[in-house]
């Protein structure tokens, strides 16, 4: 009995980790179509900006959940005006500046911070569940994360910000010509979905530490979710991320952590292959 | 209300306008009649500012806006039912019409939603649907809803007949006229269908090649021999 609930309880923080690392992406991606590959960095500048607070005497939570998304949310604004503004609808172009944007903020970030794993000690001690140890942490995680889906599902389905940027998305040029600043709101919706990333970095801080190159662990994760999430970008993820976790960290649980995400990756391929729409491609369709 | 000078427009290379000039009064409605690829869509597109016009001049309720984006035409009145219609397609039926009040800042709302379910009722009875579940006609009648619901003073219709069957023409013409009838608004009705142009339009304008080359008056409009000469002529 608690081993299953160790068991599941380890399950759940695999789901939440893969949702929160997603979830900036969905937006970015899944709703906005910009092929970002410097994702991952997003994420590790999250990351930095917690712990560079909290080195600097800022209260832990303040630095995890204001600092971080907010210095990311304020880059991504500063990215999307002076690069992927120019590229909207021009994938290729767009991965290769991504894609550069990602390797000089590796490269700068080395530079200023050396390439040594930081972090800061997990707060909140752990919880004893029978004869297992648990990080208490990892619980908040995941209640964490799923607060963000429910605030992320607010923000967009019962804001008017969420449906102007629903529907500009969907169609810009009607858009504009019913009155909406257009420009305005994939700004926006690119700095929230920055925002979100560096959440997600700051919160992530704690369990993974900090490099410079830890990006490159995650953005493979996070566009593999969104994408065998589909077209229902909040819906899709929180299921994809459901699936996938639950099967990477059984996998891990059975077998070992490498066969563990090859069971994560053979998973998302079968179901890509199966619904190549995405899950909410096939189920869920009037979700968000 | 709106005065058009000398207007050129085109894609790349292409000028697809070459010099149309024409005003609209206050509550006049003008229909636009020509053949397919005479600059029909260009022109409502180049006014609506989602083609830059690369001469000429627009001036709309007293202001010069040849240059301005779409965003601040509609802002100050100008309301498009595009060609397709291109309702919102994963947003529902109310979604669509709120996103038409909230894009001009959303003053109003409640009174606005109330008096568009008044004034279309079916769509009042469609309102949680997904808009690409709804009929041509259905999503039609959602579009010019979606653009009366930023309260335009001019609507730009292109070709609301397109796709749709003849007892839905009927009642949309039906509507429209009631519609300017209670507004005041004044509209540019693009439209190959000529009863609809007759039923709805005081006068109306032969455009060809990017010209218009002739006007037609409420009586000529009324003289169906000498319309299809006209339309005969313009292609």
């Amino acid at each position: 009995m608690d081993l299953l609930v160790a068991v599941a309880l380890q399950v759940m923080t695999g789901i939440a980790t893969l949702f929160l690392i997603s979830l900036g992406l969905a937006v970015i991606f899944g709703m906005m179509g910009v092929i970002n590959l410097a994702h991952g960095e997003f994420l590790m500048l999250g990351g930095y900006a917690a712990i560079l607070s909290v080195r600097h005497g800022i209260n832990l939570w303040v630095a995890m959940f204001l600092i971080a998304p907010l210095a990311v949310g304020l880059f991504g604004l500063i990215v999307e005006r002076l690069m992927i503004r120019r590229l909207y609808g021009q994938m290729v172009e767009t991965m290769l500046a991504t894609w550069g944007l990602s390797l000089a903020l590796i490269g700068i970030v080395t530079m200023v911070f050396g390439n040594t794993v930081g972090g800061f000690s997990a707060p909140l001690g752990s919880v004893q569940v029978g004869k297992f140890q648990f990080s208490a942490y990892s619980l908040f995680l995941i209640g964490a994360a799923g607060l963000l889906a429910v605030l992320v599902w607010i923000v967009l389905r019962r804001t008017p910000y969420g449906l102007l940027a629903r529907g500009t998305m969907q169609n810009a040029e009607m858009a504009a010509a019913l009155g909406v600043a257009t420009e305005r709101v994939y700004a926006v919706t690119f700095a929230l979905g920055a925002a979100l990333t560096g959440l997600a970095g700051g919160l992530l801080a704690p369990l993974s530490g900090v490099v410079p190159t830890m990006g490159t662990a995650y953005i493979a994760k996070a566009f593999i979710t969104v994408i065998t999430g589909g077209a229902a970008m909040l819906v899709g993820t929180l299921s994809a991320s459901v699936l996938l976790g639950a099967a990477g960290v059984l996998g891990t649980f059975l077998t070992t952590p490498v066969l563990g995400e090859a069971a994560l990756l053979a998973l998302a391929i079968v179901l890509v292959r199966l619904l190549p729409r995405g899950i909410t491609g096939r189920f869920f369709q009037r979700a968000l | 209300m709106m005065e058009i000078r000398d207007l050129e427009a085109g894609y790349g290379r292409i000028r697809v306008l070459n010099g149309v000039s024409l005003r609209i009064a206050e509550g006049e409605c003008l229909g636009i009649l020509g053949h397919n690829g005479m600059g029909k869509t260009t022109l409502l597109r180049a006014i609506m500012g989602l083609l830059p016009a690369t001469a000429g001049s627009i001036r709309f309720a007293g202001a010069e806006i040849t240059h301005w984006p779409a965003h601040l035409r509609a802002r100050r009145g100008i309301g498009y039912v595009p060609q397709g219609r291109q309702i919102f397609p994963q947003l529902s039926v109310i979604e669509n019409i709120r996103f038409g009040v909230l894009a001009k800042g959303g003053a109003e709302l409640d009174r606005i939603l109330a008096e568009i379910a008044e004034e279309f009722p079916e769509l009042a009875r469609l309102a949680t649907r997904i808009g690409s579940t709804l009929s041509g006609g259905e999503q039609q009648l959602l579009a010019i809803a979606r653009a009366l619901a930023g309260r335009p003073k001019l609507l730009l219709l292109d070709e609301p007949t397109e796709g749709i069957q003849p007892s839905i023409v009927q009642a949309i013409m039906a509507r429209l006229s009631e519609l300017r009838r209670a507004r005041g608004l004044a509209v540019l009705l693009v439209e190959q269908n000529l009863d609809f142009i007759h039923g709805l339009a005081d006068r109306a304008a032969l455009i060809h090649r990017g010209r218009i080359v002739r006007e037609l008056s409420r009586e000529e409009l009324n003289d169906p021999s000498l319309m299809e000469e006209f339309i005969g002529a313009g292609g």
